[in-house]
């Protein structure tokens, strides 16, 4: 025991109690210890003297350093890339980082350093990042993915798809990092990630099953066919719902082609001297064949005020081909959707159509629906309006637009569809229209949400032409603008 | 004239709680105001204001002054309120999207015509001439202090003989109300910079290596005691030293009428902490490039009073200081500087290892045995753990525990395994890593 680790038992002791006697490390200490006899404490003076010297003689450890990270073979991100990145990991502005993560993937520069833990962590908390993080990371966020197992879906990320020892590291590694890998397969190997799923299709649970078959919708081809036929007969509901989701998007497949022979059965089209009308002949039970392509025989879904028989009759529908259906009742969309609105079952067999045509992505199909009169039938109508291109979706809402001269009315008829559907950019031409209302509410004073939809999707190139629309919009699209010119 | 440069962390700094953050970051954006606007006033400060709509339209502005002064129309009893925050987030991270004139709205002329009439005040108020100091009262004064603080000191001494007397084992069971009047008693007695030495003791008990710790900070405590009972007999500059950590103040002007030569000084990073009564203050550490030895600058705030915006890591300035009397100088007073300036590339500054590191220090407590802190660059050090401790190594495997207030991922981030510079404060346990870098990136910790 030295002299300080005696000092320590003897003040831990304290002076009530007997002290062993100090061996001081050297002849100075030893001396200056003396003249400390005088002192009315001696061990708080021995203490004061030890401490400094204790401080004073202290002795580094020695540790080996492990293995470092491998340098980049990315680049660098200039001062101009870096600038926004604090902004654009903040929860405000997430919505411009993807922007930022596509054109560094592009342009082949890596994160930066400092900032990789919160990129990983939104990784981490939200899935849809991964990808992209994957791509800008570097062997830095390799490398730090080993360090924290809350980022090791990193590795499935970023790991060669043609290394040798994928098919190991495909066995042994995460849920996450599986799902990356798979995702990554099917968008540059479809095939091979056929071949991997199947592979282990009977260990996994049905969450990691539905999770893993939802990605076969990437480049989704008839040499799926078969795998997704057999699933149908998997033990679990929701596994068979994404099978039956996936098979009905091939082209005549052989679900497709049942439901549609099916539908063939018990709708029929009745013609009149100028009209035509729909007659359905209900089914009354679902058949052992019915229900493995996803007919529930003991339909109670309430939520929706369908009866079984209606269920069943939308669940149809919304297998088949709407080519086929158009070509098997010799009537277009539009008019489909007229005869069914004349039925007892307009609801479910629009209900179906609707699910069909965002399958599908049907314009012709998915405009007659969205014309139906939604005070009558509550069809899903963001979801079919997402399902259209973007030109098209900018033609059909101009022409709500042109229906009103109202101020009011134009602007009440344009929000709850930009609020609710998925953001798209908007043309030139859109912009503008839009931009007008705005600025005429702005003109009478009068609060509106548009300012947002307008920064957040107007073509930010009108910020580079002369004008005069209102400066906060013009900043943002600015900012966008200085997004894509840092990589330029 | 160039524009103000802010970056979003430092207009974060003047939060006066989360939820304003909360609530400012959703109306930073620039599309959020309906107008932005910079306006350099004629006293050469600018001014940053906007139009926002909330319950009403509501005007905010900010003088970009020496202390910004937030200024808004919204019945927020907060300074600055949300709006005022956002207004200074949206210029840190969009500084484009504000325009620059000489118009004006009539609000912001009123506001700023008050502002240059306070400024007016206060300039006259300078100007006159100084009060004529009693020096015999104030002589007088002194003396009635040292009476407070060498009773108080006694006290203390009398405390710390019962507490070895017992032992530390037995001292490890002491209520928290015992430290509370030890504390308060130093504070009446004049002496309440020994309060955080005692806080220290009470943490060291209650640590996982309490003995050590204890003891250390036991000894520590008993060195100062000891030397301000024989102050006569230390050399000047060690007195200071002791006189400084009982409590005794060196009025700034006396130390700014020993400012030296112009140096260029680096910024390093800063910490901040409580003290008593109220006081919150920051440790800025600032490194000389022309001396390479560090300085230290001590910014203090009162109550919810914002303490102002710590200086960015590893930008520069050039500045006129005064050192404080010490026998191993590390506090410094600013008497005139030069705006922040980053430099075109970092410089490879530093203690080559911690060996050397461990040197100086050695070096300082020989000057200065009360040294509470030490101030460590090191360069070529690899952040790493072991067994759930961190450490920095370096070159020759040396390693020293290390502290940060938050994340540690972004040091690892930084370095990847790979040799960056850290700066820190030792204290003889753990190094409290404030700043690192590595080519051109740095971060704040």
């Amino acid at each position: 025991m030295n002299a300080w680790q005696q000092l320590s038992v003897n003040a831990l002791l304290g002076t009530q109690k007997s002290s062993a006697p100090i061996v001081w490390p050297s002849a100075e200490l030893n001396q200056i210890n003396q003249q400390l006899s005088a002192h009315h404490a001696p061990l708080l003076a021995q203490l004061a003297l030890m401490s400094v010297y204790q401080r004073a003689g202290q002795q580094a450890t020695k540790l080996t350093p492990q293995e470092p990270a491998q340098s980049d073979t990315k680049q660098a991100a200039t001062i101009a890339q870096q600038q926004p990145l604090t902004y654009l990991l903040s929860h405000e502005g997430q919505e411009y980082l993807s922007v930022w993560l596509k054109l560094a993937a592009q342009q082949n520069v890596y994160f930066p350093y400092a900032l990789l833990p919160n990129l990983l962590a939104l990784g981490t908390q939200n899935k849809r990042w991964r990808l992209e993080i994957g791509a800008v990371a570097g062997t830095r966020g390799t490398w730090l993915a080993t360090q924290n197992t809350e980022w090791s879906w990193l590795i499935g990320a970023q790991i060669d798809l043609h290394n040798e020892l994928l098919n190991d590291y495909w066995h042994t590694t995460t849920t996450a990092s599986r799902e990356l890998i798979f995702e990554r397969l099917r968008l540059q190997l479809p095939a091979q990630a056929l071949v991997f799923l199947q592979q282990i299709w009977g260990e996994e649970t049905a969450a990691t099953r539905k999770t893993l078959l939802e990605k076969l919708l990437i480049n989704l081809t008839p040499a799926d066919h078969d795998f997704l036929e057999q699933c149908l007969d998997d033990r679990s509901k929701i596994v068979k719902e994404v099978a039956v989701d996936l098979l009905v998007r091939l082209p005549q497949s052989n679900l497709q082609q049942r439901m549609q022979h099916q539908l063939s059965l018990i709708v029929t089209l009745k013609k009149g001297l100028v009209l035509k009308s729909l007659v359905v002949d209900e089914l009354q039970n679902v058949s052992e064949s019915l229900e493995r392509d996803g007919l529930n025989p003991k339909a109670a879904d309430i939520r929706n005020g369908l009866g079984e028989k209606a269920q069943w009759l939308r669940d149809i529908v919304a297998c088949v081909s709407l080519d086929w259906l158009s070509e098997q009742y010799q009537i277009p969309a539009q008019a489909f959707v007229t005869a069914t609105l004349k039925t007892d079952w307009a609801e479910a067999i629009l209900t179906g159509l609707a699910t069909a045509a965002v399958r599908q992505t049907q314009a012709d199909w998915l405009l007659a629906l969205l014309e139906v009169d939604s005070k009558k039938l509550q069809l899903p109508r963001f979801l079919l309006f997402n399902a259209l291109t973007n030109a098209a979706k900018e033609t059909y809402l101009l022409g709500l637009l042109a229906n009103t001269s109202k101020l009011n009315e134009r602007a009440s008829l344009l929000t709850p569809w930009l609020y609710q559907a998925q953001s798209w950019p908007w043309s030139t031409q859109f912009t503008i229209v839009v931009m007008d209302i705005y600025q005429q509410l702005l003109k009478q004073q009068q609060s509106s949400q548009l300012h947002y939809y307008l920064a957040r999707c107007g073509d930010m190139s009108l910020a580079q032409q002369a004008n005069q629309y209102p400066q906060q919009i013009v900043s943002a699209w600015q900012f966008r603008l200085s997004l894509k010119q840092a990589f330029a | 004239m160039d524009t103000p440069q802010i970056t979003p962390e430092q207009a974060l700094q003047y939060a006066p709680d989360d939820s304003s953050i909360k609530a400012a970051k959703k109306l930073a954006p620039a599309h959020q105001w309906q107008q932005l606007h910079l306006h350099l006033h004629s006293d050469g400060c600018f001014v940053l204001w906007g139009d926002i709509s909330g319950s009403a339209i509501y005007n905010s502005s900010i003088l970009l002054g020496e202390k910004f002064n937030f200024s808004c129309s919204c019945p927020s009893f907060k300074r600055p309120c949300k709006h005022g925050l956002a207004l200074l987030m949206c210029y840190a991270q969009q500084s484009s999207a504000f325009l620059q004139g000489k118009d004006i709205p009539e609000w912001l002329q009123k506001q700023l015509a008050k502002h240059d009439a306070s400024t007016a005040k206060k300039q006259e108020k300078a100007a006159a001439p100084a009060k004529v100091v009693d020096e015999a009262a104030q002589a007088k004064r002194i003396v009635a202090r040292e009476k407070k603080v060498k009773a108080a000191l006694n006290e203390l001494q009398q405390w710390l003989n019962d507490v070895i007397r017992l032992g530390l084992g037995q001292a490890k069971n002491l209520a928290y109300s015992d430290f509370e009047r030890v504390k308060q008693r130093l504070v009446d007695g004049q002496a309440a910079g020994l309060v955080s030495w005692i806080e220290d003791f009470q943490s060291a008990l209650a640590h996982q290596d309490w003995q050590q710790r204890a003891t250390q900070q036991l000894g520590k405590l008993q060195l100062i005691l000891s030397a301000y009972q024989d102050l006569h007999r230390l050399d000047p500059k060690l007195q200071a030293d002791v006189r400084s950590l009982v409590g005794w103040n060196t009025p700034q002007d006396q130390v700014l009428a020993q400012a030296q030569t112009t140096q260029t000084w680096m910024i390093m990073g800063s910490r901040e902490l409580e003290g008593v009564n109220n006081l919150r203050y920051r440790r800025q550490w600032l490194w000389s490039l022309n001396s390479q030895q560090a300085a230290l600058v001590l910014q203090f705030s009162v109550g919810f009073q914002p303490l102002p915006p710590a200086w960015p890591a590893t930008q520069v300035f050039d500045a006129e200081v005064g050192w404080y009397d010490s026998a191993w100088p590390q506090r410094i007073a600013i008497k005139s500087q030069t705006p922040l300036s980053r430099l075109q590339a970092l410089p490879n500054i530093g203690f080559d290892s911690i060996e050397f590191a461990l040197q100086q220090q050695a070096q300082a407590l020989a000057a200065n045995p009360f040294l509470a802190i030490f101030a460590m660059l090191l360069k070529s050090v690899v952040p790493q753990q072991h067994n759930g401790q961190w450490f920095v190594i370096d070159t020759q495997h040396s390693a020293l525990p290390l502290y940060i207030q938050g994340d540690v991922w972004p040091l690892l981030a930084l370095s990847g395994g790979h040799p960056i510079t850290v700066f820190g404060e030792w204290d003889g346990y753990v190094l409290t890593i404030l700043s690192a870098w590595h080519q051109s990136e740095v971060i704040s910790l």
